[in-house]
C-alpha cells in the first residue's frame, strides 16, 4: 500500500463559456476562483498552493501564460505550478493538485484552468496547426480537422459505424447543455440537422464539432481533516491515471485510444474498481467531436470496443439511462476552452455526486463518477475517478 | 557527448507560424483606456485591504475579492528608476537613444513605465503629459517631465 | 451557482479598445540525423525507412532511436513508393479556416516495405473523393527530378494504383 493521504474536492466554480469574452484571462480566472472558494467553505487565506492548467500560450498570445495568470488565479505569493499536457490539462491539473495534498506537502490546493482562445487570429485553429511535424507534415498545408477526420474515419471503418449513430451524440449533448448555466452552444437539434450541416473535413460535419471558447473553471482540494471540518459532502478523489502515447501518430491504429485505456486502468486500480461498466454511475469523457465520446467510452472500459454507438442508440447514455454519459452537455454543448473544459467535466461529476446538479441531475444517487480529458496529437489520456 | 559523424546534406527546414492577435483589454482595462482617451488617469481600490491599483483591476491579488471602486488620480508621480535605451528588440541601434522612467503614480500603490521627455533622477517629482489627440491607448500619454 | 462573463456581440467588439499584435515567428528547424537523411532520400526519388534491430520493426518516418525499445537505430531500408490507404478524409476547410471549392484529400498511407500499420501523412490526388476507400492501393507521384529539393512535398500526392485491389 503506497502511503498517501485522502484528498477531497470541496468546492467548484465556472465562468460562462463564450465565443469572445470582454474579460482578460486573469479576470476570467478570478471569476472561477471566487465561485469555487465561496462554495468550498474556505477563505482565500486558507489556500496553501495553486495549480494552473492552461493550454498553449499561442492561443491567448501571452508568453509564459501560467505566470501571467497567476495573480488572477490566487497565485499571489504562494507555491504555484503550471500543468500542461494539451487538451488533457484540465484533468491533469487535478491530478497535479492531488499530489500537492496527498503527499502531505500542503493541506489545501486550488486548481484553476483558463483559456482565452479568441485572441488568436485569423482563427485559433491556425495556432493548433503547429502541433504537426514542422518538416514532414506542415508543408502539406495541414489543418487540425484532418487529424480528427482521419481518426473518425478509421473508427467508423473498423466497427462499421454509421454517421447517424455518431450524430446521436451531438443531439444528446447539445440538448443536455440547455440546462447548463455556462453553456455556449446548447440547442435542440435532430439527427437530420446534424447530417445536413456543412461538411468540414468528411466525415466531420459542423454540428459534430465543439466551438472555440473563452472560459475558466476552478476547484478546491483539501486534505481529509480539513474537508470533514468545512464540507458537508466532500467528494473524494479515489483514482487518478494518465498516459501519453507516441507522437508518431501515423504509426498507430487510430481506431482505439490505447492510452485512454492505460490511464483508466491506472485510475480504476487505485480506486479498487474491477468492473467499470457496473461500478461507474456517471461518466464525463472528453467530447471535442461527437465520435470522440464513443471512442473514449470504449477506452474508459465502460463498454466493449465498437459497442458505444449501440448503447447510445438504445438511450443507455441519456441522463435517465443506465450509464449517463456527459449529463453536463459536454464540450459539444457547453463549449471548449481547452483546459477549462476538463475542469468543467470534473465540476459536473462533483455536483452530480452531491445531488446538486439541478435540472441536469441524474437520478438514482450516483456514488461514483469518472471524468476524462484528452489532448495533443491523439496522444494523452488523463482520468480521475471521484466517489462520495 | 559524441561528435556528430553521420553527415547529411539537408540539415535545416525553414518555416513560419503565422498567427496574429487581437486582445481585449478586459473589464478594468476597458475603463482605463476610455479614461486615457478623456485625458484622465484612473485607479481602483480594494474594499478589504485598501490597496490602490493602477492600471486598475477588478480583483485584489492579495485578498481575492471583487473591486468595484474606481477613482481619478493626479497626473503626477515620483521617479523610482530610469534607463537610457540604445537598442531595439532585434538588436539594431535606435537613431536616438530613448529615455524611460518607472514612475510611482500619486494616490496609488502602482507604477507605470513611461517616456521621460528629459533627463530625470530617482526621487524627482514629475508631471504626466498627455497627447493632444488621443485614441484610448498607452500612447495617449506623451511622457513625464520634472515639475 | 453564479457564472460570470461578458460575451461580446460583434457591435460591442467593434466598439471596445483593442490591441493588435503581429509577431514575426520564423523558424529554422534542424532536421536531425534521421529526418535529414529521409529528406535526402526524397530528393533522390526514394522513400527511406529505418529498422530497429531489437523489435525488428521497419519504421517510416525514420527516427534515430526506437521509441519502444529505447535503443539507437541506424539500419536504413529503401522502401517502395507504393502503399495502402489506412484512413482518409475529404477536407473542405483550408489551414486558415477558409472554405475550399475543390476539397483536399489527406490520408495516412501504409508504405510497402515498412512494418504493418506504419504509415505517413500525405495527400491523395487524381481520384474522385467518392471513389476513395480504406484499403485502396496507391502510388506516389513525384515532382520532376530538377524540382525536388529534399522535402515531403517532393511527392506531389499519391494516386490510385489501377488493377490491384
Amino acid at each position: 500500500m503506497k502511503p498517501y493521504r485522502k484528498v477531497a474536492v470541496i468546492g467548484a466554480g465556472l465562468t460562462k463559456f463564450m465565443r469572445r469574452a470582454l474579460e482578460t484571462g486573469r479576470e476570467l480566472s478570478f471569476y472561477a476562483v471566487k465561485e469555487a472558494l465561496s462554495s468550498s467553505g474556505l477563505k482565500f487565506k486558507d489556500i496553501q498552493s495553486v495549480v494552473m492548467a492552461t493550454a498553449p500560450d499561442a492561443f491567448d498570445g501571452v508568453h509564459m501564460k501560467g505566470e501571467y495568470l497567476a495573480d488572477g488565479a490566487g497565485g499571489f505569493k504562494r507555491p504555484y505550478m503550471r500543468s500542461f499536457v494539451g487538451g488533457g490539462s484540465g484533468v491533469f491539473a487535478i491530478i497535479h493538485g492531488w499530489y500537492m495534498v496527498a503527499s502531505g506537502m500542503f493541506d489545501t490546493c486550488l486548481v484553476v484552468a483558463e483559456e482565452k482562445m479568441s485572441s488568436c487570429q485569423p482563427h485559433p485553429q491556425a495556432a493548433f496547426n503547429s502541433i504537426y511535424d514542422h518538416t514532414l507534415e506542415r508543408p502539406l498545408g495541414v489543418n487540425l480537422l484532418w487529424i480528427f477526420a482521419l481518426e473518425m474515419q478509421r473508427y467508423m471503418h473498423v466497427h462499421k459505424i454509421s454517421e447517424e449513430e455518431i450524430a446521436l451524440v451531438s443531439v444528446k449533448n447539445k440538448k443536455n447543455a440547455l440546462d447548463h448555466p455556462s453553456a455556449q452552444v446548447a440547442e435542440e437539434v435532430t439527427v437530420k440537422d446534424v447530417l445536413n450541416s456543412e461538411i468540414m473535413a468528411w466525415p466531420v460535419r459542423r454540428l459534430m464539432v465543439s466551438p472555440t471558447s473563452d472560459g475558466a473553471g476552478a476547484i478546491v482540494l483539501a486534505a481529509e481533516h480539513i474537508a470533514r471540518r468545512v464540507s458537508e459532502k466532500p467528494v473524494w478523489i479515489e483514482g487518478i491515471g494518465w498516459c501519453l502515447d507516441s507522437s508518431f501518430w501515423t504509426n498507430r491504429d487510430l481506431y482505439y485510444p490505447d492510452y485512454v485505456e492505460k490511464a483508466a486502468r491506472m485510475a480504476y486500480e487505485m480506486a479498487g474498481i474491477k468492473e467499470p461498466s457496473k461500478e461507474i454511475h456517471v461518466a464525463e469523457p472528453y467530447d471535442p467531436f461527437a465520435y470522440k465520446e464513443l471512442h473514449h467510452m470504449e477506452g474508459l472500459l465502460l463498454c466493449k470496443r465498437g459497442e458505444a454507438p449501440k448503447l447510445t442508440a438504445k438511450g443507455v447514455t441519456q441522463r435517465n439511462g443506465d450509464l449517463p454519459v456527459c449529463p453536463s452537455g459536454g464540450l459539444l454543448g457547453v463549449g471548449n476552452p481547452i483546459a477549462a473544459a476538463g475542469v468543467m467535466k470534473l465540476c459536473e461529476i462533483f455536483w452530480q455526486l452531491r445531488g446538486e446538479a439541478g435540472k441536469r441531475q441524474v437520478p438514482g444517487n450516483p456514488k461514483r463518477g469518472v471524468a476524462q480529458a484528452w489532448g495533443d496529437l491523439m496522444q494523452v489520456g488523463t482520468v480521475v475517478v471521484l466517489g462520495i | 557527448m559524441k561528435k556528430v559523424e553521420k553527415n547529411t546534406e539537408i540539415k535545416i527546414w525553414k518555416g513560419e507560424i503565422s498567427v496574429y492577435y487581437i486582445y481585449t483589454s478586459g473589464v478594468a482595462g476597458e475603463k482605463f483606456f476610455q479614461s486615457l482617451k478623456e485625458g484622465k488617469l484612473i485607479a481602483s481600490k480594494c474594499p478589504e485591504c485598501g490597496k490602490r491599483y493602477i492600471p486598475p483591476r477588478i480583483y485584489c491579488e492579495e485578498c481575492l475579492c471583487d473591486i468595484e471602486d474606481y477613482f481619478e488620480v493626479p497626473k503626477s508621480g515620483i521617479v523610482e528608476s530610469w534607463s537610457e535605451v540604445y537598442l531595439t528588440s532585434d538588436e539594431n541601434y535606435l537613431e536616438k537613444p530613448s529615455l524611460i522612467a518607472l514612475v510611482k503614480i500619486d494616490g496609488t500603490d502602482g507604477k507605470l513605465i513611461l517616456n521621460a521627455l528629459e533627463g530625470v533622477e530617482i526621487g524627482d517629482r514629475v508631471e504626466i503629459v498627455f497627447e493632444e489627440k488621443r485614441v484610448g491607448s498607452m500612447r495617449d500619454i506623451k511622457g513625464v517631465r520634472k515639475i | 451557482m453564479k457564472v460570470r462573463g461578458k460575451d461580446l456581440k460583434k457591435e460591442e467588439f467593434d466598439r471596445i479598445v483593442k490591441i493588435e499584435y503581429r509577431p514575426k515567428l520564423l523558424y529554422a528547424w534542424d532536421s536531425g540525423y534521421a529526418v535529414g537523411k529521409f529528406l535526402q532520400g526524397l530528393k533522390e526519388g526514394k522513400i527511406l525507412g529505418i529498422r530497429c534491430r531489437k523489435c525488428e520493426r521497419i519504421l517510416v518516418p525514420p527516427r534515430a532511436f526506437c521509441e519502444f525499445c529505447f535503443v539507437p537505430i541506424d539500419e536504413w531500408v529503401e522502401l517502395k513508393d507504393t502503399g495502402r490507404v489506412n484512413t482518409f478524409s475529404i477536407s473542405y476547410i483550408s489551414w486558415d479556416v477558409r472554405r475550399l471549392e475543390k476539397p483536399e484529400i489527406p490520408a495516412v498511407i501504409e508504405i510497402d516495405g515498412a512494418s504493418p500499420g506504419i504509415g505517413i501523412l500525405h495527400l491523395l490526388g487524381e481520384v474522385k473523393p467518392e471513389e476513395v476507400r480504406v484499403g485502396m492501393r496507391v502510388k506516389a507521384v513525384w515532382k520532376k527530378e530538377s524540382e525536388r529539393i529534399g522535402a515531403i512535398t517532393d511527392i506531389l500526392y499519391f494516386k490510385p494504383l489501377k488493377g490491384e485491389e
